[in-house]
């Protein structure tokens, strides 16, 4: 797809009264553009958010020049939000990283020396001496890496690679861990395969939305545009909206709720309760399609181990349950009462009870939505599983409009970090380590001798930054991600981990980041359509975009780097004598030619790529993306995870997998849209061997801290529209950064007041483990009630996470980033 | 710091090119996070950002970019009303000398298409105190 900019006008007339602009804009600088000819288009999936926006990118001279909405996308329809306006700005702020730093001193690496530029084979060898020396003292768990649900499919199934079959490590863990792992957890556990049965089509056929505790105001524009057209134009149309504090979305809400933090799993057991005492149970489908179970409760908090609350705890990290019948179940929520739920809540009762009356109404088509309220949330596979629960009582699952809706937070975190299978327990297409059956298959696949992938999970995420800070994980790479600034408990462990004498850092990044600077090495990093990539989006939709530009000179792809340093490496170096045996031939080839030449990576031959630009298949000689693409695509391919041919995600704008025969699917585990459910089946949950998906009995426990008499005030910290995540590339758009310069604490007027300070001054909020500081605000977007505050984390200057616990759901290991009791004092 | 990078960008794609290392090391460089002081550092905050009660409309950049609110824009966009509407609305922009919604947002009877109903997804105000952290080396040229 690469047409010139007279040729898009003419095939979109919609598009070409767009840019007939108003008269009384300034238009100056736009008409010359809209003069120049030399424009050319294409297409790419937008950089931020995992809602999978397809955007049009305006290149010349080698620059990306503009950027807007894709009219062809059916996720956004021509539409962009305001971060997706200015993707063309992202590439260029003016500190782009051109060449490799290493810290030095006097011409050698020096831990506490300052960052000198080196070549790119300095960096790249002086990475492998590091890897190779602890390796052989200290064995592969000493050896990790941390990537992203912002990594394009083969990136992250390279890194996965390079890591599992090659340094014969599971210590490899996407940021993905901070966002989507309760969802991933929920999902394995309700119905034994991952991703949403439902897509985004269902935003125009549901009756009646439910956003449980997601601002998609903010974080899912786009969504909530389609969202709020359906509620505009739909005279019967209801939105519920729940959330720890009045946010954007309450502004189109026609049922708001403001509820105390944690209580969402009273209301959510309240909502089961109803649909069963109000004879709303849809008895054939939970019949034919569900069974029940009780889950083990009292299960900690993810902490270390010798933490007050784990040793409290009865079943720290106990995901275990026991089947039981329908009647336990009913029993067992019969307590939650709307009494019980309103009082816990603080939530009226009326309200509580018409949002319940519409999961209860057969006639009601309702779609449910939620993000990182129910994700960070220490019980987070719980709450996963509880809104599960609703739905599959009442039978509204995997129909037009019925449709439990998880969002995703990152522009790949399903299509990389889920599907990929780069967690430290996963392989890809759902498959774990754990397994003896799915490794044999993965190395059977990658053509590795059995025994190559270790069967005991990695460190996760925030066990990485523990082993970190106490001397079990000394090589470490991050990879497009910035856990000094998103990460929680900064002062505590994830700095005192990087800077651990005992440990060398790398981070690869287009931009020095806040962990740039507490590295040892920093890669500099070519970005977006600097590279050819593909995406994963919340709705299952694999989209590709081509390498459309150069990077700056010195900067290259997270691609590139993984298989560059793979070179560095022969198999005699990284494997145990036992393992070469039973593939002697392998022995004194490196690991580039085990894992990426292996006669299926480098199968396809670099003129294949139709793009002008594709500097990896240059580099390496062969079609690298489309090699790594086809090879992972053979462990979905008839798992119910197809994918399409490589080359027909370039010409589409992406495909709903599972993809069979070339159709993509709407909705899975329904008969007539979903190829893998048999005529007569009706529904058919195939992730669970007997394809019954499971309701669980779980209650309500508390929060890991709440507030006290010192720290008195709830904090919950998230995103803004205007940045994405840690703001390393929005903070670089003038027009961004100007539209949302400094994180704020927002606040009721009252609790400002009861503190002496008011809107606009300074306060220091603090908690146990750190301070920060930063300005009031008592009248902006969000209006929290008493004893709540909301701080963004985009904002480098105010790292916000320094004062979080580093407290995860025990099942998911996701980090509870909205309930940190705090306290505000003015500065 | 550019001028540094750039420079020790060249040496080293010399280097490469001549297929040996420089003689001399490097001098180490001046990099800086967006944080702008060190990680453990409690900085000070900035003066809280203030917008224009009202100003010209602000330029463009490139082809396609959605205008930039040019005041400040705390409107109520609800159910019942959407505030940026009653002055920007093609019934009443020229009275009110505001800049007419574009036509692109409209449907055939001239009300707004629903799809485009938070217009703050898109357009946003500019705080007129502050100055980019990074300069921006985007060019349309």
């Amino acid at each position: 797809m690469s047409i010139s900019r007279r040729e898009f006008l003419k095939a979109n007339a919609a598009v070409a009264a767009a840019t007939a602009v108003g008269a009384t804009l300034p238009v100056k600088i736009v008409e010359a553009a809209e003069q120049k000819d030399s424009i050319k288009w294409d297409k790419a999936p937008c950089r931020f958010c995992g809602v999978g926006c397809s955007v049009l990118v305006g290149t010349d001279n080698g620059k990306v020049v503009a950027t807007k909405g894709d009219p062809e996308s059916p996720v956004n329809k021509g539409l962009n939000c305001i971060k997706g306006y200015f993707l063309s700005k992202i590439m260029y702020g003016k500190d782009r990283l051109t060449t490799p730093l290493l810290r030095m001193t006097d011409g050698k690496y020096d831990k506490e020396g300052e960052f000198t530029p080196v070549s790119w084979d300095t960096a790249l060898d002086t990475m492998a001496d590091k890897w190779k020396h602890t390796l052989n003292t200290k064995g592969p768990t000493a050896v990790g890496m941390f990537g992203s649900g912002q990594w394009t499919i083969w990136e992250g199934y390279a890194a996965s690679k390079l890591h599992k079959a090659g340094f014969l490590t599971n210590n490899i863990d996407p940021n993905a861990r901070h966002c989507m792992a309760s969802a991933v957890g929920g999902f394995m556990r309700t119905f034994g395969i991952d991703e949403p049965m439902g897509c985004y089509d269902d935003l125009e056929a549901a009756d009646e939305f439910v956003l449980w505790g997601a601002n998609m105001a903010e974080m899912h524009p786009i969504l909530w545009a389609r969202l709020s057209d359906r509620r505009l134009s739909s005279p019967t149309s209801r939105v519920h909206v729940l959330s720890t504090y009045q946010n954007r979305s309450f502004d189109l809400a026609d049922n708001a709720m403001v509820f105390r933090p944690q209580s969402d799993l009273a209301i959510l057991n309240y909502i089961a309760n109803y649909i069963i005492q109000n004879d709303a149970v849809n008895k054939d489908f939970v019949t034919k399609h569900t069974k029940f179970a009780l889950g083990t409760t009292d299960i900690g908090y993810g902490l270390r181990p010798e933490h007050p609350l784990e040793q409290k705890a009865k079943n720290p990290g106990n995901g275990k349950s026991a089947p039981i019948s329908f009647d336990e179940y009913a029993k067992f929520v019969s307590t939650y009462t709307l009494e019980y739920a309103a009082e816990m809540s603080g939530v009226e009762p009326e309200k509580l009870e018409l949002m319940a009356k519409a999961y209860a109404d057969p006639k009601v088509k309702v779609m449910s939505l939620w993000t990182m309220g129910i994700n960070q949330h220490v019980r987070g596979v719980w709450a996963n599983n509880m809104l599960y629960n609703i739905h599959l009582l009442t039978g509204k699952i995997a129909t037009p409009g019925n449709s439990p809706f998880s969002l995703t937070g990152q522009p790949s975190a399903c299509g990389t970090a889920r599907e990929v299978g780069t967690f430290s327990h996963r392989l890809p297409a759902d498959m774990v380590v754990k397994n003896p059956k799915h490794r044999k298959r993965t190395e059977a696949l990658w053509q590795l001798p059995e025994g190559t992938i270790p069967p005991k999970p990695g460190y996760h995420a925030v066990l990485q930054t523990r082993m970190l800070r106490d001397g079990k994980l000394n090589c470490y790479w991050n990879m497009c991600t910035n856990n000094m600034q998103a990460g929680a408990n900064i002062n505590e462990e994830i700095y005192p981990g990087f800077r651990n004498p005992e440990n060398f850092i790398v981070v690869s990044d287009p931009y020095p980041t806040v962990t740039a600077m507490a590295a040892d090495l920093i890669l500099p990093t070519a970005m977006w359509v600097e590279k050819e990539g593909a995406y994963g989006n919340a709705e299952r939709r694999t989209h590709m975009w081509h390498q459309q530009v150069k990077p700056p000179e010195g900067a290259k792809s997270d691609l590139w780097q993984l298989m560059e340093f793979s070179k560095r490496f022969k198999v005699s170096e990284v494997w145990p004598a036992e393992l070469i045996a039973k593939k002697p031939e392998y022995a004194d080839k490196t690991l580039f030619e085990v894992l990426f030449a292996n006669g299926v990576v480098d199968k396809f031959p670099a003129d294949e790529c139709k793009a002008d630009l594709n500097d990896e298949s240059d580099a390496f000689g062969f079609y690298v993306q489309k090699g790594l693409f086809e090879e992972y695509a053979q462990f979905g391919r008839g798992h119910a995870h197809d994918l399409a041919p490589f080359d027909t995600y370039h010409e589409n704008r992406g495909a709903r997998w599972p993809v069979i025969d070339g159709k993509e699917t709407l909705r899975r585990f329904v008969e007539g849209s979903d190829p893998y459910v048999k005529a007569g089946e009706g529904f058919n949950f195939y992730g669970k061997p007997d394809g019954k998906a499971v309701i669980f009995a779980l209650p309500y426990e508390p929060a890991a801290e709440e507030p006290n008499e010192e720290y008195d005030i709830w904090l919950s910290t998230g995103r803004v529209l205007e940045h994405w995540h840690t703001g390393s590339m929005t903070a670089r758009v003038p027009e961004l950064y100007r539209a949302y310069p400094d994180a704020q604490i927002f606040m009721h007027p009252e609790d400002a007041k009861a503190r002496g300070v008011k809107r606009g001054d300074e306060v220091i909020v603090a908690s146990p483990r750190g301070e920060v500081k930063t300005r009031v605000e008592t009248k902006g977007r969000n209006k929290p009630p008493r004893g709540v505050a909301f701080m963004p984390f985009f904002d480098a200057r105010q790292l916000v996470n320094k004062l979080l616990l580093d407290a995860t759901d025990p099942l998911s290991k996701e980090t509870d980033f909205k309930k940190c009791p705090v306290k505000v004092t003015k500065a | 710091m550019k001028k540094l990078l750039t420079a020790a960008a060249l040496v080293m794609a010399l280097s490469a090119c001549s297929g040996q290392q420089a003689n001399t090391p490097a001098e180490p460089v001046n990099i800086n996070s967006l944080g702008q002081s060190a990680i453990t550092e409690i900085r000070a905050a900035d003066p809280a950002a203030t917008y224009p009660k009202r100003g010209k409309s602000i330029e463009r950049t490139f082809v396609h970019q959605p205008p930039m609110i040019p005041h400040k824009a705390g409107y109520p966009i609800t159910l019942k009303k959407n505030g940026c509407m009653s002055c920007h609305s093609p019934a009443k922009a020229k009275r009110m000398k505001a800049t007419q919604i574009d036509p692109s947002h409209l449907l055939a009877d001239a009300k707004l298409n629903n799809q485009y109903y938070n217009c703050t997804q898109c357009h946003t105000p500019q705080a007129d105190n502050k100055t980019e952290l990074v300069e921006s080396d985007f060019s349309t040229q």
